[in-house]
């Protein structure tokens, strides 16, 4: 009895794991939930089929010429053909069997077939048997397109889906199975709408690849997504060009959930009066056109971020960081033009007064029900604490001068671009010295050392160590420059209170 | 039969023994990387470990062999009727003895090693050697962040030490999952959790201490193999815990090495990297 009992707890136990979830991720691309709720079944399967044609499943990518992504293409010619297996000789060879790719034959007249696998040891190249299809001559240029997104993919699959999803969607298992409102402040990156928020690139502008590399490696500190620094640049490469894909197809995804807005049900599930007009014009003639236009526009896009002229660079080193420029990046950032205070808070904890404003959601326009700021994916972001010495964005005065002049897109955090470059330089000087230094000055304009503000019962009279000591002596010469250019100290008497 | 077959049974595992220890080393089954420590506190360690793996050999297969024997010369035996022992007191003490001898013997010798590895190295203000302070390293879900002290900081005293710990300071600088260490000197670390426990563990070099969060461990090595180490997380701590790879690298000059990332740090864009505006 007590051993069958052991027996059948043996046996079920596995069957239990596995039918419990411990099988593979899902092996598709989710639709937007939007897509469900469109009156129209044309449509959602127009829009589905045409997702699929050019992007494919995660198991059978499709490399769309039209995309600004580096595919991976290897070069050769073919040396024999027997029908549909080739012998073919690569200029390089990749690093292992190949499967699932696209081989592009010939060039005057290429024809593109679908190659099942390529096995660099024999050389042997596998076509899918295609009706009709010309026959291949030795000596024919052959390309094979694709093994660089399937490395990105299998290498996504390996280290980001976790979190970011399969479809990159940001709802990987991990956050799916409730840990997401405990642990993830703020949820993994939503790629679908290609907008990611720390770039090196100007206001309107989506993400450059080195940013994308470098948020991998560097990881995003102070929140959930970790640094993955000792990836090969191979791999970060490719995984870079598999989120663009990503980012890309949930792009062109959205953008034609636009288009297709007017057979959308209404609130009350209703579908719209002239479905059928609209769905004809809408769905089916015109939907071809708004597809390529949707796509050539995400495209010159994400081309666009790459380029160099887009990329904000100072024209001028940061300016040297005295005291007296800490004194004037202070002054501007509680000046009311620029005012970081709103929302950072006069002593930089991220605790300003805006943040007990009801904000407007820019779709519906109305109040969200809670107060504080959000985002373009409408979760609260909370302004960043400048005393904790962490940046999300990168701690080098590049990064943060970025910052200041772009802002952290996707969120109330604006880049003040109007702001002189040498002002900007200010405030950098200023934002990098508050972890160590604080964010107020006393009355002699002398910054606060060891981040203590006036409330903890600071005694001006005695300095707290000797190496405070030291630096007061320093600042008050830098001091006298500052009193002399007119601007006067502001004490902070009730910091954080409006 | 049934004899030959206990017989067999019982030979067969100090034979087994001997083989396995006879190809570990080619088969790469010894410690990580088959290669001695990196460390001369990791090889005293690796002393320690293969000396009771010889008394541990040694015991099982006297033991193993002995029991074959008796065995074999008994399985020969037909004629002789089997005699009942009702227990011999000097076996019984010696058997106690030994074993409590050799127990002995091992808690005494390997009491210098711990003492270096945990107690040594404090001076008499009840801290660790200020001048070896290499960096501050906090391990969180799911990387280690790491903080070096302004390559021209001086630490004299374990107060030094303590105030640079409490707080940032300027010239500090920040780096993730990849640890620079002088090679030949002494190396200190200060391990920290910014969530819940850790443990660093770096294999080639035989250390591992657990990171406990809200307190800062010490930790002391002398790397003197050139080179590069895996460091990992050795203890459970979330469900990314396979992504917490680092890596230690004993540099030659860590002084210039510690310039060269100050420099990085410092960029901004315009003036060329390694000139301080």
């Amino acid at each position: 009895m007590f051993r069958r009992l052991i027996f059948a707890l043996l046996t079920g136990l596995p069957i239990l794991t596995i039918s419990a979830g411990c099988g593979g991720p899902e092996l598709n691309f989710r639709s937007h939930e939007k897509v469900a709720t469109l009156a129209s079944t044309v449509a959602a399967t127009n829009l589905e089929n045409a997702l699929e044609e050019h992007f494919g499943t995660p198991n059978n990518l499709v490399a769309w010429g039209t995309l600004p992504i580096d595919f991976g293409e290897l070069r050769g010619t073919v040396l024999t053909a027997d029908g549909n297996s080739l012998r073919v000789k690569l200029d390089s060879e990749p690093d292992g069997l190949l499967t699932n790719i696209a081989a592009v034959i010939g060039t005057d007249n290429p024809s593109s077939r679908t190659a099942t696998s390529y096995t660099p040891a024999t050389h042997m190249l596998e076509l899918v048997p295609m009706e009709n299809a010309p026959p291949i001559a030795p000596g024919t240029a052959i390309r094979l397109v694709g093994h660089n997104l399937q490395y990105g993919r299998q290498q996504y699959m390996q280290h980001c889906m976790h979190c970011h999803g399969v479809t990159g969607d940001g709802k990987g298992p991990t956050v799916s199975t409730g840990l997401a409102n405990h642990v993830f402040k703020p949820l993994p990156r939503d790629y679908r709408r290609g907008l990611f928020k720390f770039t090196s690139t100007k206001d309107g502008f989506l993400a450059s690849r080195d940013d994308l590399a470098r948020t991998i490696r560097q990881g995003l500190a102070g929140t959930y997504m970790p640094s993955f620094l000792l990836l090969k640049d191979r791999q970060v490469d490719a995984i870079v060009e598999y989120v663009r894909f990503l980012a890309m197809r949930g792009q062109i995804e959205r953008q034609m959930l636009v288009h297709l807005q007017p057979l959308q049900r209404d609130a009350d599930g209703k579908p719209p009066a002239d479905l059928s007009s609209l769905e004809k014009e809408l769905a089916v003639d015109g939907f071809a056109e708004a597809f390529a236009d949707a796509a050539s526009l995400v495209a010159e896009n994400w081309t666009s971020a790459d380029d160099p002229e887009n990329s904000v660079l100072p024209t001028s080193p940061r300016v040297p960081d005295t005291a007296a420029s800490r004194r004037k990046g202070r002054d501007l950032f509680i000046s009311t033009k620029i005012n970081c205070a709103k929302c950072h808070g006069e002593g930089g904890r991220g605790n300003g007064g805006f943040l007990k404003d009801l904000q407007k959601n820019p779709e519906t326009n109305e109040d969200y029900p809670v107060p504080g700021l959000h985002d373009d994916w409408h979760q609260i972001v909370t302004p960043r604490d400048l005393t904790s010495g962490i940046y999300r964005g990168g701690r080098r005065p590049l990064d943060v001068f970025r910052r200041v002049t772009v802002g952290v897109k996707a969120t109330p955090m604006a880049g003040f671009a109007s702001v002189p470059e040498e002002d900007r330089w200010h405030i950098v000087n200023y934002v990098l010295s508050i972890p160590i230094d604080g964010a107020f000055f006393d009355e002699h304009g002398d910054q606060y050392h060891g981040g203590r503000d006036p409330h903890e019962g600071h005694d001006h009279s005695k300095p707290h160590s000797h190496e405070s000591a030291r630096s007061s002596s320093q600042h008050s010469a830098n001091t006298k420059s500052t009193e002399s250019s007119g601007s006067t100290p502001k004490d902070p008497d009730t910091p954080d209170k409006k | 039969m049934n004899r030959i077959f206990w017989c067999l049974f019982f030979t067969v595992w100090p034979i087994i023994a001997i083989v396995v220890c006879a190809i570990t080393p080619s088969m790469d089954w010894g410690f990580p990387g088959n290669r001695e420590a990196a460390t001369p506190l990791g090889q005293r360690i690796d002393d320690l470990f293969y000396l009771i793996l010889g008394i541990v050999t040694v015991a099982f297969i006297g033991t193993m062999a002995a029991l074959a024997y008796v065995l074999w010369k008994g399985s020969k035996n037909d004629d002789e009727k089997g005699w009942f022992s009702h227990g011999s007191h000097n076996l019984e003490v010696i058997w106690t003895i030994v074993p409590a001898g050799v127990l002995l013997f091992i808690a005494l010798y390997q009491i210098d090693v711990w003492a270096i590895y945990r107690v040594r190295d404090y001076e008499t203000d009840g801290g660790p050697r200020p001048a070896h302070l290499v960096a501050e390293v906090t391990a969180r879900q799911f990387e280690w962040r790491i903080r070096y002290p302004a390559p021209d900081r001086q630490f004299k005293s374990y107060q030094d030490i303590k105030d640079w710990l409490a707080k940032p300071h300027a010239g500090d600088i920040y780096a993730v999952n990849k640890l620079y260490v002088p090679l030949n000197r002494e190396t200190l670390i200060y391990l920290k959790s910014g969530d819940v426990q850790h443990s660093f563990f770096v294999p080639d070099l035989r250390v591992k201490q657990d990171a406990m969060p809200g307190q800062s461990i010490d930790v002391w090595f002398k790397v003197n193999h050139a080179g590069k180490f895996d460091l990992t997380c050795a203890e459970l701590c979330g469900w990314g815990h396979y992504k917490m790879r680092g890596e230690v690298e004993a540099v030659e000059d860590l002084q210039a090495k510690l310039v060269e990332l100050k420099a990085l740090q410092d960029f901004d864009g315009v003036t060329p990297q390694g000139e301080t505006p």
